[in-house]
């Protein structure tokens, strides 16, 4: 594992400015592209289509989006986050732009942007509606805007309350949003809703059988969790992900909303 | 230096009005709001609390 370098920034900037360049110079976060964004940028906007994402952190999405032909744009108001994203690119990647600014006042043109996504973002905004009406301003007619946040009613959510509680929670305070929550705040920032989607399971049992099964793939080339019981959750949890109720169960919950 | 793309759309984060890119000093200028904002690596800084009055 690499180790990274540990640099204090304090001076000069603020607070969230410091809190977000140590936390990606720390390097603590680790995580792949989400393919359920992915796919749904895909499905909302053409190659060449100009997408943004906000708070763009590692930059896994983005360069995705970027690697399959958008004008991708990577927002952060961490430089570090985008330096990190810049060399990661190393200019194979001659259609993703960088930019550093501020959420709630995103320096965009009006209706300019086909295409707005943020994953793990919404929930550190006390008030989101600022921060969802500067994407609605930005997004043209016909566009779509894909939030991605933590899910209410997870064992995340009781860790994150008690850390946040004690002071030691990495962001100081974070929210959490229930599928009817995250609905209204899109629908009142003006966005017509066209989808809800879950992902990823907080549940330990399914959890620990998705692991296990990817490692027997990774590994092997095939299943190692015996059919006898791969077969039933495999078949519970297809049924149950086509119910709204799933999202309940859900790690994250996300939306798809259009500016008509 | 910043890509014409990425030029066309970009605005002044405050008034949402026109920049004026100084290429040589590597600058994004708001007449409005007399704000300039520097280009670090390639890398636009956008933040307000950054940006330079005159």
């Amino acid at each position: 594992m690499m180790k990274m370098e540990r640099k204090q920034i304090s001076n000069g900037v603020k607070p969230q400015q410091a809190l977000w360049d140590n936390y990606w110079l720390s390097g603590a976060a680790r995580y792949a592209s989400h393919e359920q964004i992915i796919e749904r940028i895909k499905r909302f906007a053409s190659p060449g289509a100009v997408v943004l994402e906000i708070g763009a952190g590692l930059g896994v999405d983005i360069l995705a989006a970027a690697s399959d032909g958008y004008e991708a744009i990577a927002l952060d108001i961490s430089r570090e986050a985008l330096r990190r994203i810049q060399s990661r690119a190393e200019g194979h990647v001659k259609n993703l732009h960088l930019v550093a600014a501020d959420a709630v006042y995103l320096p965009f043109k009006s209706d300019s942007l086909d295409l707005v996504f943020h994953q793990g973002v919404m929930e550190h905004f006390r008030d989101p509606g600022p921060f969802v009406h500067e994407q609605r301003r930005t997004i043209r007619a016909g566009g779509a805007v894909i939030a991605d946040v933590p899910q209410t009613f997870t064992f995340y959510t009781l860790r994150k309350m008690w850390a946040i509680r004690r002071g030691k929670w990495f962001a100081g305070w974070e929210t959490q949003y229930t599928p009817g929550a995250l609905r209204k705040t899109v629908v009142g920032a003006g966005f017509e809703v066209i989808e809800m989607y879950g992902r990823d399971y907080d549940i330990p049992l399914f959890r620990y059988i998705s692991r296990i099964e990817r490692i027997g793939l990774n590994r092997y080339g095939r299943p190692i969790v015996p059919w006898i019981i791969r077969r039933p959750v495999g078949r519970i949890c297809g049924l149950f992900e086509k119910t709204r109720l799933s999202h309940y169960f859900r790690q994250c919950i996300g939306v798809v909303g259009v500016k008509r | 230096m910043l890509s014409d793309k990425l030029l066309a759309i970009l605005a002044c984060p405050l008034c949402k009005g026109d920049l004026e890119y100084d290429r040589v000093n590597e600058k994004l200028i708001c007449h409005q709001c007399r704000l300039r904002f520097s280009i670090e690596d390639d890398i636009p800084i956008m933040l307000i609390n950054e940006a330079e009055k005159f």
